[in-house]
């Protein structure tokens, strides 16, 4: 039988997910004041773990780049946990996870890159906080069991409350607990309803514990029961993605954390919230989100026009980006609750997108901050000129942002929009008008940056980007290329998965009511 | 008396032992101070040893005494934990003893006996025995809380502690004799024998089980049986508070059961009334503690808050009383988990407060989290664990008591818990960032921070991690062991 | 173009947008040329005569303005003629006459910029004069590319041989129930007579307003006998202002309402409430714990009792 050890040591789901967390233990015996040595460390193993993931894909794509159901199986990591419970130790990449997955990982080289100068003290808790927040995330990925997910998903939360409350800017502590309490009041929720499908499960299954997906999945409960507990899910995600209205602590954590840890809130964290939607809230309670898909489509369409308005009146440049936040995820929300396989491939699509673009804005703000020590629009103003690097790279970012064709957004934005113009025409056509709005505040933050007389004394001297920092975008910037020029090659590992858990949802919508819990077959349930 | 009754008290014996040896040191050999502490963990870990021994041969349950006292696995578990919290202050006493030189041997002894007092409250069956052996610990406490008798916080504490005990056992003696009166016994097997035969329970009967339920609520302290606590925490040592706030509630929480399952099996028509006792019992905790927790300053009062909050979530393990579910093994988890948090938070507490007379200000560890990376780590990762949050033990204990919640029916009131530990995220986060988030404003001076210090401490915080990360083993057994009623 | 595209006529549409690519680029081109050639200077009211000094300019300049009049047999010709002819041919004589009036309106402009700045007397300052230059080739060059576009572009629609009708054809499979272009059997050539009378009757009204050595007398006088009309028109009908009034500002105070009022007081104030509540519930508690050991009894004995009325009721 396999042991923990085992999966650890092989090229492994398990190797990907706990690595960055081991490697946090050598960083307790650097001594003090070597930062420098703790940086470069921090970035081999961010490289290093990159590289494991490349290894794992390379290994285990097909040729064509699919990745089907077969690989879910064959791939498959799972140990008894807690026996007691039938809780189990069970790891999974699918079609789903993978794309965000991958982006994670990517995320974190970039991360330390950018980080460089910006965190000025206590560089070893930074790393492993980094680290260990990979580890939280790769884990809520993977994790095929509700209850090892539940610890995967909070273990997230205590590192980028650090990140924000130690690196953080002044009111960095209000932001912080503002970021834990509104997630974990969410997720409290939420573990409730876990446990209440936990019973359900067990009553029905011969009084066996089980928290495993696929159990969960078939799972039946009558309409009441199911709007309870779809209540529950979706509020724990939605305070994630975030969405309106419970979206306030987002511009708060993102304006008063360092740009590194804005960097991987924007880039990944707030996808969990969508991906949660995507693997747990819909798929587990199909007819409840089928009557709540009108309330959650409204609120996505507010997000994506409440997020752009909110985001064209900002004075501060990175408020001005975490509002975009808001609005760009609602475009995602809304491809999901299209229940629609190309608004499904945009929504996943747009993830990525969104973490590779914002992710690049961030990092942007954050080197003009440690450049000049404000974020303020009224501070700047024809930078172009004094540094035009910098300026090609905001460029390319923001138009990607903004959805210019031949770049990632645009994609991702336009696979939304006609995917969900069948089934929410309405809906869609609102959203549009967030396109253009997202144009018009974009390109206002260019305008104010970029463009225009230099004002201010303080900018013609400064420095125009360092080859590290070039080295953190460029490989952002390619990407955004690249899914912006030949976008199937990162749709194709999850259309079958994204296709299998459509047609699935749309079986179970067509079953009747059902008046007290059940547990449908296995084949149907799959 | 036979031999077996004798070798069932073979724990309680070498505590007892090693107390009154170390009291005869202090009189013959005072230079040995030093290493009373060695002594007294070494009479620990034997008593844990022999636990171990005795219940490895015993039958499962063993009585005793001829019923008197029992010995199951249930009450096996709890031995540990209170065993446990023993040999955990008594680590974190030297350093403190040492600073305020106050090192005597009257210090350990009263902390065995006291623990000798709640090994054998936790196993006896009989109100009388269970009413001595409270006197025992109860007065070895109050001697405690006043250790440190030059300060006047100590005394006032004490005192506090003292009087408002004395009322408690004036109501638990009586209660005791209007339950003898109703069913002519003070073994709790006859009174819930005698309850069954009669067709309605008699109000005495009533009054004497809810004077009980009160006492012991007293001793665990629940609102609104808990005003004490704060002022007693704030005064007594540090490292004994560890103690007080954790062995009297293990102890108190299996006499709370034993009483609680005499209702339901003897009276079952009642067992719906007493549902709602416990539910407001643990409702009232839940929401007061965390509620006045929130406005605490000080950290030890804001521990004795959360101490309040803690013992209403383990109650809610208690609500049902349906003798086909198993509601000891939650409340075992639950407690051992908040056994390992609360004494590490309160060992921490210990080494990093110099001035036992004043408040020990959650502000006065501000950015010390880095000064002190060790401890500051531990205090983090309890404060992390009485939160609930996972991967530590406070998140397991919290997990088994509202998955039981949610089983028995129990939805709202375990949704009111997550939402009190809601509140509870949000002071216990308070103490992170001052450790790690805000500039240093307290020069360390006259502490002292030893080895046993920081062994306790490690052990706490490393207890919770991995008993967050691998409850399997433990689970497992209470699960298997402690189900069967 | 868009009349075009909104009759149905694809291939036009397609075609003008063609055309239309050329000559628009050749005459931005050509005022960039111009501009450059002023210091940066783009009010043609302080032009005038640029012939001599910018002939290339000039020259290329006229061959744009001429394409985008319709002159025959440049590229606008033949665009333009498609376009009147598919609203015609469908019978939308409404629609033709405001193409053609617009055909008219465009020739009349278009010279008139092109007796503004490049007939006439010099308007700007001396400098500005001393300055003048043509540009070099890496200017003019594209000009004399597209120039040459704007020319002969027209063989791609040649009304007897339209190569584009071939091209898309797959994708023109009209809606239903719009009659088939040229279904009313109209000349084309009596069409390009028409539109091509009018174009040139227009460029002949510039010549005779902007002409010569009048250069902006002719604006002037019309500012003078219709201020209002000329205030309308020199302000683009206060489109930029219309918007700026109807749209972006209260947009702006929307959006500002959102940030202040709806996220910072409605959303945040009322979680703030709660928390503060839960914070002033716990600070009024705390006077509860008096350290007042009669009072802590009170709460034992009120507990039990409230607890025995519930028990025994």
């Amino acid at each position: 039988m396999q042991t923990f050890i085992d999966l650890l040591f092989g090229n492994t789901l398990t190797r990907l997910v706990f690595f960055p967390a081991l490697a946090c233990l050598p960083l307790l015996f650097f001594p003090k004041g070597r930062d420098g040595a703790v940086k470069l460390y921090a970035l081999a193993v961010s490289l290093l773990e990159l590289a494991f993931t490349v290894a794992f894909l390379a290994t285990n794509l097909n040729a064509d780049g699919t990745y089907t159901a077969e690989h879910v199986t064959r791939l498959r990591e799972t140990l008894p946990w807690i026996p007691s419970f039938g809780i189990r130790y069970d790891l999974v990449l699918d079609g789903i996870s993978m794309p965000l997955a991958v982006l994670g990982v990517f995320l974190v080289p970039i991360v330390f890159l950018g980080s460089w100068k910006g965190i000025d003290k206590h560089w070893p808790a930074f790393a492993a906080a980094m680290l260990l927040l990979t580890t939280g995330v790769l884990g809520s990925l993977f994790a095929w069991d509700l209850f090892l997910f539940y610890i995967f998903w909070e273990v997230m939360l205590i590192p980028m409350y650090l990140i924000i409350g130690i690196w953080g800017g002044e009111r960095r502590i209000y932001a912080a607990v503002k970021f834990f309490l509104f997630t974990m009041a969410g997720s409290l929720l939420m573990l409730v309803g876990i446990l209440w499908m936990a019973w359900s499960l067990k009553d029905l299954n011969g009084g066996v514990w089980s928290f495993a997906y696929e159990d969960m999945l078939r799972l039946q409960f009558p309409l009441r029961e199911q709007i309870w507990l779809f209540g529950a899910f979706a509020l724990a995600f939605a305070v994630k993605v975030p969405m309106f209205p419970v979206h306030t602590w987002l511009p708060d954590a993102h304006v008063e954390a360092p740009t590194g840890g804005s960097v991987i809130l924007a880039g990944i964290l707030l996808k969990l919230g969508t991906y949660g939607f995507l693997r747990f809230a819909l798929p587990f309670f199909p007819n409840a989100s089928e009557i709540a898909q009108p309330l959650l489509v409204a609120l996505a369409v507010i997000g994506i026009l409440y997020g752009a308005l909110v985001s064209w009146v900002q004075e501060d440049m990175k408020k001005l980006v975490a509002y975009s936040s808001i609005a760009h995820l609602g475009f995602v929300m809304l491809g999901l609750l299209a229940f629609e396989q190309v608004a499904w491939e945009g929504s996943l699509l747009q993830m990525v997108n969104h973490g590779l673009s914002t992710g690049a804005l961030f990092l942007l703000v954050g080197m003009l901050y440690d450049r000049r020590h404000t974020k303020k629009f009224a501070e700047f103003g024809g930078l172009a000129k004094v540094i035009p690097v910098f300026a090609f790279f905001l460029v390319f970012s923001t138009l990607a942002s903004v959805g210019l064709p031949a770049l990632n957004g645009f994609a991702g934005e336009f696979l939304i929009l006609a995917g969900s113009y069948k089934t929410l025409p309405v809906p869609a056509v609102l959203a549009t008008f967030g396109v253009v709005l997202a144009a018009i505040y974009l390109l206002k933050m260019l305008q104010l940056t970029l463009f225009g007389p230099i004002t201010k004394d303080e900018n013609r001297k400064l420095a125009d980007l360092s080859l590290r920092e070039i080295a953190a975008l460029v490989p952002l910037c390619v990407f955004m290329l690249w899914i912006g020029l030949q976008p199937e090659t990162f749709l194709r590992p999850s259309r079958e998965a994204l296709n299998t858990t459509l047609s699935r949802f749309q079986q179970a919508t067509t079953r009747p009511d059902v008046e007290q819990v059940t547990l449908s077959n296995t084949e149907a349930g799959r | 008396m036979s031999r077996a009754d004798l070798i069932s008290l073979y724990p309680e014996i070498i505590l007892c032992g090693t107390g009154i040896l170390l009291l005869l040191l202090e009189a013959a050999a005072p230079k040995l101070r030093r290493a009373f502490t060695g002594l007294a963990i070494l009479g620990v870990l034997a008593a844990a040893r022999s636990a171990w021994v005795v219940w490895a041969h015993a039958p499962e349950p063993w009585l005793t005494f001829g019923g008197l006292l029992e010995l199951t696995n249930a009450t096996y578990a709890l031995t540990l934990i209170v065993l446990l919290a023993t040999g955990l202050c008594l680590l974190a006493s030297q350093s403190y003893l040492r600073r305020e030189n106050i090192l005597g041997g009257e210090y350990h002894a009263l902390l065995l006996w006291c623990a000798c007092g709640l090994l054998l409250m936790l196993r006896a069956t009989e109100l009388l025995t269970i009413f001595v052996s409270l006197e025992l610990f109860s007065l070895a406490l109050y001697s405690l809380a006043a250790f440190h008798r030059r300060l006047a916080i100590a005394t006032e504490g004490a005192i506090k502690y003292f009087l408002m005990g004395a009322f408690v056992s004036a109501f638990i003696l009586y209660g005791i004799a209007l339950l003898f009166g109703a069913t002519g016994s003070t073994r709790l097997v006859d009174v819930v024998q005698a309850l069954g035969l009669m067709p309605d329970v008699p109000i005495t009967a009533t009054l004497g089980l809810l004077l009980l339920v009160a006492g012991f609520g007293f001793k665990m302290s629940l609102v609104p049986f808990h005003a004490w606590s704060p002022d007693t925490y704030q005064g007594a040592p540090s490292p004994f508070v560890g103690f007080l706030s954790v062995a009297p509630k293990v102890a108190s929480a299996m006499v709370l059961y034993r009483i609680l399952d005499a209702v339901v099996v003897g009276a079952p028509t009642m067992a719906v009334k007493w549902s709602g006792v416990v539910a407001a019992l643990a409702v009232l905790s839940m929401l007061v503690g965390n509620l006045l927790a929130l406005a605490q300053r000080d950290i030890k009062r804001m521990l004795a808050y959360s101490g309040i909050a803690h013992m209403g979530y383990l109650l809610l393990a208690f609500v049902t009383l349906d003798p086909q579910r198993p509601s000891l093994s939650p409340a075992i988890v639950y407690l051992l988990a908040y056994t390992l948090m609360n004494a590490g938070a309160f060992t921490v507490i210990t080494l990093l407060y110099n001035r036992p007379g004043e408040q020990h200000l959650i502000d006065d560890l501000a950015g010390w989290g880095y000064r002190h990376p060790l401890l500051g780590a531990c205090l983090a990762v309890c404060m992390l664990s009485l939160g609930g949050i996972p991967p530590t033990a406070g998140f397991i204990g919290k997990y088994v008591v509202f998955l039981n919640a949610v089983g028995d029916g129990l939805l709202g009131l375990a949704i009111l818990g997550v939402l009190a530990s809601l509140l509870g995220v949000f002071y216990y986060l308070r103490v992170i960032y001052v450790l790690y988030m805000k500039a240093e404003a307290r020069q360390p001076e006259g502490l002292l921070i030893d080895i046993w210090g920081r062994a306790a401490a490690v052990v706490a915080a490393l207890g919770t991690l991995v008993l967050g990360l691998w409850p399997s083993g433990i689970l497992q057994w209470l699960i298997e062991k402690t189900a069967a009623r | 173009m868009f009349l075009a595209a909104g009759l149905g006529a694809y291939s036009a549409a397609v075609f003008h947008l063609g055309t239309h690519a050329f000559f628009k680029a050749l005459l931005f081109l050509g005022s960039g040329s111009v501009i450059h050639a002023m210091g940066g200077e783009q009010d043609m009211q302080k032009m005038g005569g640029l012939k001599k000094a910018l002939p290339q300019t000039y020259w290329t300049y006229v061959i744009g303005a001429l394409a985008i009049s319709g002159i025959f047999p440049l590229s606008g010709f033949f665009s333009k003629d498609e376009i009147l002819h598919a609203a015609a041919g469908n019978g939308r004589w409404l629609l033709y006459a405001v193409g053609l009036a617009t055909a008219a309106l465009t020739a009349f402009y278009m010279f008139r910029s092109v007796f503004l700045t490049f007939h006439g007397k010099f308007r700007g300052t001396h400098e500005q004069e001393h300055h003048l230059h043509e540009s070099p080739p890496v200017m003019t060059l594209p000009l004399w590319i597209l120039a040459v576009g704007a020319a002969v572009a027209g063989v791609a629609g040649l009304p007897w041989d339209n190569w584009l009708h071939h091209v898309f054809a797959p994708i023109t499979q009209r809606p239903a129930g719009l009659p088939e272009a040229g279904e009313h059997h109209v000349s084309v050539l009596l069409l390009a007579l028409v539109a091509s009378a009018v174009a040139v009757a227009s460029i002949f009204l510039a010549s005779r307003v902007y002409g010569r050595e009048r250069g902006t007398a002719g604006d002037l006088a019309f500012a003078e006998k219709w201020p209002a009309v000329h205030r309308l028109l020199a302000n683009k009908y206060y489109i930029d202002e219309i918007y700026d009034r109807l749209i972006v500002r209260p947009l702006a105070a929307l959006s500002t309402f959102f940030w202040k009022i709806v996220d910072a007081i409605l959303i945040d104030g009322t979680i703030n409430t709660g928390a503060a509540t839960a914070q002033v519930a716990g600070e009024v508690g705390r006077f509860s714990t008096t350290g007042n050991v009669r009072n802590y009894a009170l709460y034992f004995f009120l507990g039990v009792i409230a607890l025995f009325v519930w028990l025994i009721v």
